[in-house]
């Protein structure tokens, strides 16, 4: 039987924890391989990074054992990362190294790190100022160039431009190599395709599908996918090369529904498929990812418009929507890209869905995201085909090379003025002197030195960013990613060193919400209504509260905070935000780019959380900070609607990257048919007034408690934990802890 | 003019169509046993203390200018006959365990704070729902603030009990777009036994608002062992408009029992809450008889 078989083989579909390779058909032992890599590498350890890169991918494409799982419609493995042998569990998976972590690693501490950066660096991670590491794992291939040419078609690319060089005279040393490294790259994947194809062969009497399979994969290895399988598999297949060998993470797997549209369209039109079939194909494809278990799982987007203005969102995005709810998954996740024309059927179908629980959607808003991209300076075509990438972003689509190199913590400033610059659990000087905060004689001196202190930490986000940026093409040379870049290859130049358009580096400048509540509560207790004095204050932060219970009682009850649309307090938001931001989108990068900004905070609102002292608002050490755009836990007391006009009132427009706000809704407030005309309203009046990213959970905390305790009935329970969403009794107690707490306070308000 | 209030809730989403703000009015002539909002029954203020999120932290205590909060051995007390209303322990309690209901509003201030909301209405086909109480007790000021709103092009929805006089309907009727009308029985010895009150003027000014074609959006609260015999008769009385847009079945739940002990109110409210599949059967057999019913 071809078809209606996916619930019935699901639990076959794991190859990556269970393989079962084909004998005779290379290295099947994960560390025999890495031991092959090892040996490759020392052999050729004189030659450019990038031909030593393309040679151990090579290696890899070459020597691994492959696998045909015949029925799956993506049933392709390789012995690798993904592979576990046996028994082995996912769990330990999470552990393991990609056969080419360990020379990124080697080529990273090869990197002589300057005294500045040093200087910069020490301490910041320990003491919750901030976050950083070299980034590879937030770009995007050029879908188009994959899907459009095929790997033969990028490897003639490529020779195109070499040889025009050569022709013309102009092609250098280290242009030689980049194409050397993209040819011995591509060649290879076109060897290993044709492996698979062989070992599909063999296989071709074990299922009904397998002709159709190997048709398949004789597309993907020498031409140009033809049909939805074969655009699905070609995805599938490029994502698994990139990511797991090239380690280069694929940040979408694309606008599947608009692309895959006009594939899916002549497939019905020629009897090849049916929307039912559709469905299940793309189940089978979900399933992938699904078993890959990455934790932030693969985003991939609907949606998006035309030359004329008109919604892309078609039957192939309803057909996908229905199919993933089925499966009750959590990766691939969702990005719904919204315009004010997006039809109301898709979007309610989205959130009837999150409503229920499947909340691994984010809506965004495109019609920000233009005005964004022409800020940006991208032509209006580049802006009609944004891609978007991540948890919650947009790209130039194929032109866009933009690493996350830092995390800076907007709250940590606040910490920093009181002790000055010094972090207070361990005493590292983080930050700046800005004098003994009992001399600050009014709120305008508080702030000041709270604007001083967050400059010096963004100033080392400046140097550390610098750093990792004028390294990334020799500590990571990305052949394959490349080699998908028209502009990469036209000009010869690694994706990862200025061989894109736009060569942006984003800076994250998170808990916002944290820090502006404290301005709030120094302003007002201390210097307006002199309630306590700052050294009272001072004190009372410095003993974590501590003996000075009424005065934190009195900061944490207080209503004046970010998220109740209070003016004095948002205005502070703003005004912050649009002093750091505009200090971080004035500088330069070191790759011919920008820096840019998101205002994300993920979980480091969360991780952060011990290493931050009490600040001002009355948060206590270990208490978490705010999240995303979001209020800061349980300050959110008017309601989403001020809520959301709180948010809305910074200019998403300065943090281009991303800026998504959480919402918590409980069940009882949007039950029924209205209630979803309400989710819709809610999150239509979001995007018109500016919102960037529209994400959360609808949960009642009577559930969540139960889920805790009995985490056996619970399976199925997602919830939306920042541009991910992960199965609630899979989380630590204590993330399990923040959501309850948020259900509580969302339901002491219904 | 002034009116008394006592909560405005933001994002209500039952209230009427789309995204709504809904404004709560002190005061009600019916005293239905079922009721939810026990701290809307009488126009007058009222204090709620909910002894159980107390933390006796004493703040009260010392705002007090009357001496009606002590803390004795760490418990909380009220002494309400000391208590003069003035709302000093509201303002310094800090864990929401104090509570004042009703306050004089004017109806520019209310008219601002509700405009606050407008694009959320705009986006949702929403806007505000005057409710209570029996908001139509104070007829006036309504009148006043539904004209601001329409001004503004909001659109405005009643919420009522219906037990008013005719006249005091027709100062609302030319600023109200939906009418949100409670049909508790049509049997009177029902009516009287569960609201005690009779309901010959509420069916009354349902006809009336029926042949001012007005649109109306019934709301049958069923409550078992009360009212839960009279759907079949409402359905038959509905049969007879013409401008009934929607029913709505309420089913009854009992979670105002803290609200009644907070505001030292003897508790009233049923014991037993309608099952789930009961009540899809009244919605079904209403859609049955040709009315159109949302879950």
């Amino acid at each position: 039987m071809l078809w209606n078989q996916f619930e019935n083989v699901r639990s076959k579909l794991n190859l990556y924890d269970n393989p079962n390779f084909e004998p005779g058909s290379g290295i099947y032992d994960r560390d025999e391989l890495i031991d092959g890599i090892e040996r490759l590498v020392e052999e050729i350890k004189d030659e450019p990074r990038p031909i030593i890169k393309a040679r151990a991918i090579e290696y890899i494409l070459d020597n691994a054992a492959i696998e045909i799982n015949p029925v799956d419609w993506f049933g392709i493995n390789f012995c690798g990362w993904l592979t576990v042998k046996g028994a082995e569990k996912a769990e330990r998976r999470k552990g393991m190294r990609k056969p080419l972590e360990w020379l990124n690693e080697r080529w990273l501490a090869s990197i002589e790190t300057t005294p500045e950066f040093d200087e910069a660096a020490k301490d910041i991670e320990e003491t919750g100022a901030g976050i950083f590491w070299a980034d590879y794992d937030h770009s995007v291939p050029d879908w188009d160039s994959v899907i459009g040419l095929g790997f033969k078609g990028m490897l003639e690319r490529a020779h195109k431009y070499h040889d025009e060089k050569i022709k013309d005279g102009t092609l250098s040393e280290k242009q030689d190599v980049y194409y050397k490294s993209v040819f011995i790259t591509y060649e290879a994947i076109i060897r290993i395709m044709n492996r698979f194809l062989e070992c599909a062969k063999k296989h071709e009497a074990d299922d009904e599908k397998m002709p159709i399979m190997i048709e398949c994969l004789e597309v993907v290895a020498n031409d140009t996918p033809k049909t939805l399988y074969q655009y699905l598999m070609m995805t599938y297949i490029y994502h698994l090369f990139q990511e797991h060998i090239d380690k280069i993470q694929v940040r979408t797997l694309g606008n599947l529904d608009v692309d895959g549209y006009l594939f899916y369209k002549k497939d019905v039109e020629e009897g090849r498929l049916t929307p039912e079939n559709a469905e299940e194909l793309f189940r089978f494809f979900f399933e992938k990812y699904t078993n890959q278990g990455h934790i932030h799982a693969q985003p991939l987007y609907f949606g998006g418009f035309d030359e004329n203005g008109d919604s892309l969102i078609n039957e192939l995005s309803y057909i996908m929507l229905t199919g993933y709810d089925k499966s009750c998954i959590v990766n691939p996740k969702l990005f719904i890209k919204v315009m004010p024309n997006t039809p109301d059927a898709f979007l309610k179908k989205s959130l009837e869905m999150i409503r229920r629980g499947r909340n691994c959607i984010v809506f965004i808003n495109e019609e920000l995201g233009c005005k964004i991209s022409r800020k940006l300076g991208r032509t209006e075509e580049e802006t009609r085909r944004l891609v978007g990438t991540g948890c919650n972003n947009f790209a130039s689509r194929g032109k866009e090379t933009t690493p996350e190199h830092m995390y800076v913590n907007l709250a940590k400033g606040i910490e920093l003025v009181f002790t000055n610059g010094k972090d207070h659990k361990t005493g590292a000087p983080i930050g700046c002197e800005t004098g003994d905060v009992a001399g600050f004689k009014s709120f305008d001196d508080f702030k000041n030195a709270y604007i001083k202190q967050t400059e010096h930490l963004i100033d080392k986000a400046f140097i550390i960013s610098d750093f990792y940026d004028s390294h990334l093409s020799d500590i990571n040379p990305a052949p394959m990613y490349s080699g998908t870049m028209p502009d990469s290859v036209k000009c010869g130049r690694d994706a990862y060193h200025d061989g894109v358009t736009y060569n942006n580096t984003v800076m994250f400048l998170s808990c916002h919400a944290t820090a502006a509540d404290s301005l709030m509560m120094v302003k007002k207790h201390v210097y307006d209504l002199k309630t306590m004095a700052i050294e009272t204050l001072r004190d009372a932060i410095l003993n974590n509260w501590a003996g000075y219970e009424d005065l934190r009682e009195i900061m944490l009850s207080d209503p004046e905070k970010f998220g109740n649309d209070i003016d004095s307090v948002d205005s502070l938001a703003v005004e912050m935000l649009d002093r750091f931001t505009t200090k971080v989108t004035s500088r330069k990068n070191m790759r011919g780019g920008h820096f840019v900004v998101n205002g994300e905070s993920i979980w480091f609102s969360h991780k952060w959380a011990d290493k931050c002292g009490a600040m001002p608002d009355g948060r206590a050490r270990g208490d978490l900070l705010s999240k995303n755009m979001s209020a800061s836990i349980g300050q959110d007391r008017r309601g989403i609607t001020a809520h959301i006009k709180s948010v809305t009132k910074i200019d998403a427009t300065q943090l281009a990257y991303g800026c998504p706000f959480d919402y918590m809704l409980h069940p009882s407030a949007v039950k029924g048919a209205d209630g979803l005309d309400a989710m819709l309203g809610l999150l239509r009046t979001f995007m018109k007034r500016g919102g960037y990213g529209f994400q959360g959970n609808v949960q009642d905390a009577a559930t969540l408690r139960d889920a805790q305790l009995h985490p056996e009935n619970y399976q199925n329970l997602q919830v939306r934990i920042s541009g991910w969403s992960w199965f609630f009794t899979q989380m630590e107690k204590n993330f399990q802890d923040e959501f309850i707490r948020r259900a509580e306070l969302e339901e002491s308000a219904v | 003019m002034t009116g008394n209030i006592f909560d405005i809730k933001h994002f209500a989403v039952h209230d009427g169509p789309g995204i709504r703000t809904t404004v709560f009015f002190k005061g009600c002539p019916l005293g239905c046993v079922w009721c939810h909002n026990p701290e809307s029954i009488s126009a007058k203020k009222q204090l709620g203390f909910i002894e159980h999120k107390c933390t006796s932290c004493g703040r009260c205590v010392s705002v007090c200018p009357t001496g009606a909060h002590v803390i004795e051995d760490g418990v909380h007390k009220l002494d309400r006959s000391k208590c003069t209303l003035c709302g000093m322990c509201v303002t310094a309690c800090p864990s929401k365990t104090l509570s004042l209901y009703g306050r004089q509003i004017e109806v520019k201030e209310l008219v601002d704070e509700l405009l606050e909301d407008s694009d959320f209405f705009e986006s949702s086909n929403g806007g505000v729902t005057l409710s209570g109480g029996e908001c139509l007790l104070q007829a006036d000021f309504c009148a006043e603030l539904l004209k601001e709103l329409k001004k503004n092009n909001i659109h405005t929805a009643v919420d009522t009990c219906g037990y008013v006089k005719k006249e005091t309907l027709d100062k609302v009727v030319e600023y109200t777009d939906l009418f949100l009308y409670d049909i508790k029985a049509v049997d009177e010895d029902v009516h009287i036994s569960c609201t005690k009150m009779p309901n010959g003027i509420i069916l009354e000014n349902l006809k009336y608002l029926d042949s001012l074609n007005k649109k109306i959006e019934i709301r049958y609260p069923y409550v078992p062992g009360y009212n839960s015999d009279q759907a079949e008769k409402i359905a038959e009385l509905l049969k007879g408009f013409k401008n009934i847009c929607e029913v709505k079945v309420l089913p009854y739940h009992n979670f105002a029992a803290t609200k009644y002990k907070s505001l030292d109110m003897e508790d009233t409210l049923p014991p037993q809450k309608p099952e789930d599949e009961e009540i899809n059967a009244v919605r079904n057999y209403f859609r049955e008889c040709g009315l159109n019913v949302r879950d």
